[in-house]
């Protein structure tokens, strides 16, 4: 528990009939953290409760040892944030705003180098209404790194950057994780960024916490078996590889994809029967891969839902 | 202490540069002051006077100067019941809308620090602009010159309005989280008010309270019907106190709000 920068326990929120989380339980390490579900899942939902600006209707959460309830301004003082969507007054200049917020903190780089640190130091004289949401989402990146934080959080960190500014968002994090020890707790929906920076990851559907752990461990843990055929027909594959013997399940996966689940023992020969199955029907098969990635891991903890109790 | 102070400076520049930035400030002193000169300018209409009958000069200027001053402080009244809710409304409503709101308390900020704050400058705004229309009246009138403590007292009853006007929007504010709601639910609700305490048979220390600028007003004026001192002074603690009940409930709301 000491070790946690994130403690939740039995937490619940609802809003009016809706279940927003259903007696959540998570332990968040140091490090890079992903927090993962589908959309209305109750992500955004925990991060409100973290950060203190909602409260739950049951159980207890901690944020660096502190109370969401009662510490929330202590949590504040320790954490940044990057909201989805973060809305900015429009009329100020981008340095001035951002002098301003440095000044909320104690201790804090100064508004230039948090500018220089997102490239937006060329802007920093445009007003807020006149920047690209690109250019407004690395402002707000900018600010979760004021005041020198300890964690941060990140709602969807890369919507609306470019590959290029994706590319340095994750090296910063990364680089920020192992120099400076600053945790990190991410929500995306864009799970190959995650499965490039996380330690450990949660999944969340429907408010319940579906699974957590380290990332290597639960993409071998859910894909063991699991493989991605890669063909020029996905829809005429799997009508063609129906019935062949020991392939234990097949499912489309976009327009020349399927996913195929055979024991190892018995993969040549499936493959082999899947091969002869495509040249009969005029299919290419361009490839048979393990199907590992957290991609592949979402969807299968997605598929067998939350664990009987 | 230093830090609380950095943040203090910190929040209030935000504020001024998001919400108070031309022409709302510029047109605040604006109206005001044309309301001051435009009531100087309409003295002259006074029918009392009749150049034919200068022995009525002395007359016209006493009752020109108590018209004049009735006539500056009055549709003050009026203005600041229409521009406060509009003001609050903009600075503590619209950020719940528009979500700024959220961004700023991600940020280490007590939240009643935060609403304590906006609430004071939407007084202190409208409340200085009144205040020096209001002087600049009392300056260019001519005749009547109210004692230093009259002019403290009307003073002190704008200020204490608008804190009254300001409390109740703020309320409205923190509960519906829409501009467009609580501008329109306090513009009404004191426009009623203010229309339902002039009606003949009003008690008269609810008239006082939810009005203290008029019984202000109507004191240092005079004449017949003019309230006592101690019943201008318990309308101005009346309102003081409905607004700090006001004010008190928006804070614990304002706590326990969703954001």
């Amino acid at each position: 528990m000491g070790e946690s920068v994130v403690s939740v326990r039995g937490l619940t929120k609802h809003f009016g009939d809706i279940c927003a989380l259903d007696s959540v339980n998570l332990e968040v390490k140091p490090g890079i953290f992903g927090f993962i579900g589908p959309n209305g899942a109750g992500k955004t939902t925990l991060l409100r409760i973290l950060l203190g600006l909602i409260r739950p209707n049951n159980g207890s959460a901690e944020v660096l040892g502190f109370d969401t309830s009662s510490d929330s301004l202590a949590i504040r003082e320790r954490v940044g944030v990057l909201h989805e969507r973060p809305v900015f007054p429009g009329p100020i200049r981008v340095l001035e705003y951002v002098r301003d917020v440095v000044r909320f903190y104690g201790d804090s780089q100064s508004a230039e180098q948090l500018l220089k640190t997102v490239g937006m130091q060329d802007a920093a004289n445009r007003r807020m209404d006149q920047l690209s949401a690109g250019m407004y989402q690395r402002i707000g990146i900018a600010l979760a790194f004021a005041g020198n934080p300890r964690l941060i959080f990140l709602d969807e960190p890369t919507s609306n950057l470019d590959i290029e500014s994706r590319d340095r968002m994750l090296d910063l994090i990364v680089e920020e994780n192992k120099e400076s020890g600053v945790s990190f707790f991410i929500s995306s929906h864009i799970l190959s960024e995650l499965e490039r920076v996380c330690h450990n990851v949660a999944f969340i559907n429907q408010g319940r916490i579906l699974e957590d752990g380290p990332v290597q461990e639960l993409i071998g843990k859910y894909t063991a078996g699991r493989y991605r055929v890669r063909s020029s027909d996905a829809n005429r594959l799997l009508n063609g590889i129906k019935g062949i013997s020991h392939l234990d399940a097949a499912e489309i996966r976009g327009s020349t994809s399927v996913i195929i689940s055979a024991r190892e023992e018995h993969l040549e020969e499936v493959i082999a029967d899947i091969r002869r199955a495509a040249n009969s029907a005029s299919i290419k098969v361009y490839g048979v891969e393990p199907a590992c990635t957290l991609e592949d891991t979402f969807r299968e903890v997605m598929r067998l839902g939350p664990a009987e109790e | 202490m230093v830090q609380q102070k950095s943040r203090t400076r910190a929040f209030l520049s935000l504020e001024i540069k998001s919400f108070y930035r031309f022409p709302i400030v510029e047109c605040f002193v604006g109206v005001f002051t044309l309301l001051a000169f435009l009531n100087v300018l309409s003295v002259g209409s006074v029918t009392d006077f009749d150049v034919e009958s200068p022995e009525n000069l002395a007359g016209f200027l006493q009752s020109a100067a108590s018209a004049l001053l009735y006539l500056s402080v009055f549709p003050f009244m009026y203005l600041l019941v229409l521009l406060v809710p509009v003001l609050v409304s903009l600075v503590i409503a619209k950020p719940f809308e528009d979500g700024t709101i959220r961004t700023i308390l991600t940020h280490p900020i007590k939240r009643s620090f935060l609403l304590l704050t906006k609430i004071l400058i939407t007084v202190v705004l409208p409340g200085t602009a009144a205040t020096v229309a209001l002087l600049l009246a009392i300056q260019f009138g001519f005749g009547i010159q109210p004692s230093v403590s009259q002019v403290a007292l009307l003073v002190g009853s704008i200020w204490v309005f608008i804190l009254s006007v300001a409390s109740v929007t703020t309320l409205l504010s923190v509960i519906s989280k829409k501009a467009a709601t609580s501008a329109t639910g306090g513009v009404v609700l004191w426009y009623s008010m203010v229309l339902l305490a002039d009606l003949y048979g009003f008690p008269e220390t609810a008239r006082h309270v939810i009005n203290p600028l008029s019984a202000a007003l109507a004191y240092v004026l005079g004449g017949d019907g003019a309230p006592l001192l101690a019943d201008v002074l318990v309308g101005l603690l009346g309102a003081l106190s409905m607004a700090f009940v006001f004010i008190v409930v928006s804070i614990a709301l304002f706590e326990r709000s969703e954001i």
